[in-house]
């Protein structure tokens, strides 16, 4: 069974949902595939009106994924910059994420490519529980746990598959690149 | 999405009550977004181009590189003021805006006029033609069913015959070929065109 197979298998299970534009016209050029927990957060209702800022903002820029806008994203090394993609570290297999930050603080959402242009959407974790609430300061062991879960939901949805792998962004995101 | 949960969606914003804070942020970046890929895809014509760097954005508006990167690599919250640097530093200017009524889907275009900057910059009628001038009435679809047009709307903004892209203006632009002359002789074209039409109105 292809991974496409899959994928619809869990779509039918209820276990995965497509995400659609709110907003149609332009058609989809890519695809986005979340569990449910990922879905509710982007749909609300929301428990405050900064989280729904987060989730409108978070929405937005995954349908622009969608549209098959151009995206820019960063592949390890170049840590420093702000872009909408990011891989987290080839050293934990292939896990990614979309950085929302604006409002401040952001939230991500973290999953992993099924194949080109077909992202599946794992968890989500606000910007700021990425920090240790004592010092304020990012703590890697939470990042950690994110990853773990991203992984853990990964291998329940896709027992026999592993995520897509590539060398290059190109090879993960049609139309995209890499900072200016 | 279905029609349905479109309608859903926009009850909030269309419904005339307070609109939820998510709904608002929800085309604020999606404005951005749309802001970015203009920003981006000039760019990138301008770098394969191979004539154009961050570097030298950065220099034109006095900025630093890493700003440069900043701003391009994520839709963010940039000022208008912003978005005008960057787009007059890489030989531009956003011009118009879509407004699409979100209840019909009724576009207009604001300002329905355009300079000519062609016309300004002294080219000549051969080099006008290359422009594709925007729509001077705005366009009508059914009811949310024409986004696309608005992402190439965006697009045919930017759609010029590059060999002819402001070539009168590039005296401006360019530093290396000497900005005040060119300057200078563009003017003075414009100020003799400019008297030589009110002579003869004149007359």
């Amino acid at each position: 069974m292809s991974i496409q197979a899959e994928i619809a298998s869990r779509v039918a299970e209820g276990r995965l949902r497509a995400l659609g534009q709110a907003m149609p016209g332009a058609p989809d050029k890519r695809r986005i595939f979340a569990v449910p927990n990922v879905i509710e957060m982007l749909d609300g209702p929301w428990p405050t009106s900064h989280f729904g800022r987060r989730a409108g903002a978070a929405r937005a820029l995954l349908e622009s994924f969608l549209r098959g806008d151009e995206i820019v994203g960063r592949m390890p090394p170049s840590k420093d910059v702000h872009t909408v993609i990011a891989l987290l570290d080839q050293a934990i297999e292939n896990v990614w994420e979309f950085r929302i930050g604006n409002p401040r603080p952001g939230v991500r959402i973290l999953g992993r490519f099924a194949e080109q242009d077909t992202f599946v959407a794992t968890n989500w974790v606000n910007r700021e529980d990425f920090r240790d609430p004592t010092t304020g300061q990012d703590d890697s062991r939470r990042w950690r746990d994110e990853v773990v879960r991203c992984k853990t939901v990964w291998n329940h949805l896709f027992p026999s598959y592993k995520p897509f792998a590539g060398s290059t962004l190109h090879d993960f995101i049609s139309n995209a690149r890499l900072p200016v | 999405m279905t029609s349905s949960a479109t309608q859903d969606f926009l009850s909030d914003v269309l419904s005339g009550g307070r609109i939820p804070g998510g709904k608002l942020a929800y085309f604020q970046t999606r404005l951005a977004g749309n802001v970015n890929q203009a920003m981006l895809k000039l760019f990138g014509r301008l770098e394969r181009q191979g004539n154009f760097t961050r570097r030298e954005l950065a220099q034109r508006i006095c900025r630093k590189p890493e700003q440069i990167t900043r701003w391009f690599s994520y839709p963010g919250n940039l000022t208008l003021g912003t978005v005008s640097d960057i787009f007059v530093g890489m030989g531009y200017e956003l011009e118009s805006i879509t407004l699409v009524d979100l209840a019909t889907g009724k576009r207009l275009q604001c300002p329905d006029h355009h300079v000519d900057w062609a016309r300004l910059a002294g080219l000549d009628d051969h080099e006008q033609e290359s422009f594709v001038a925007p729509p001077s009435e705005p366009r009508q679809r059914t009811a949310l069913s024409g986004q696309t047009e608005h992402h190439e709307s965006i697009a045919t903004s930017l759609r010029f015959d590059q060999s002819n892209k402001h070539s009168a203006l590039r005296g401006w632009l360019r530093p290396s070929s000497g900005p005040g002359k060119a300057a200078e002789a563009q003017l003075q074209t414009m100020g003799t065109r400019a008297s030589g039409t009110q002579i003869g109105q004149e007359a």
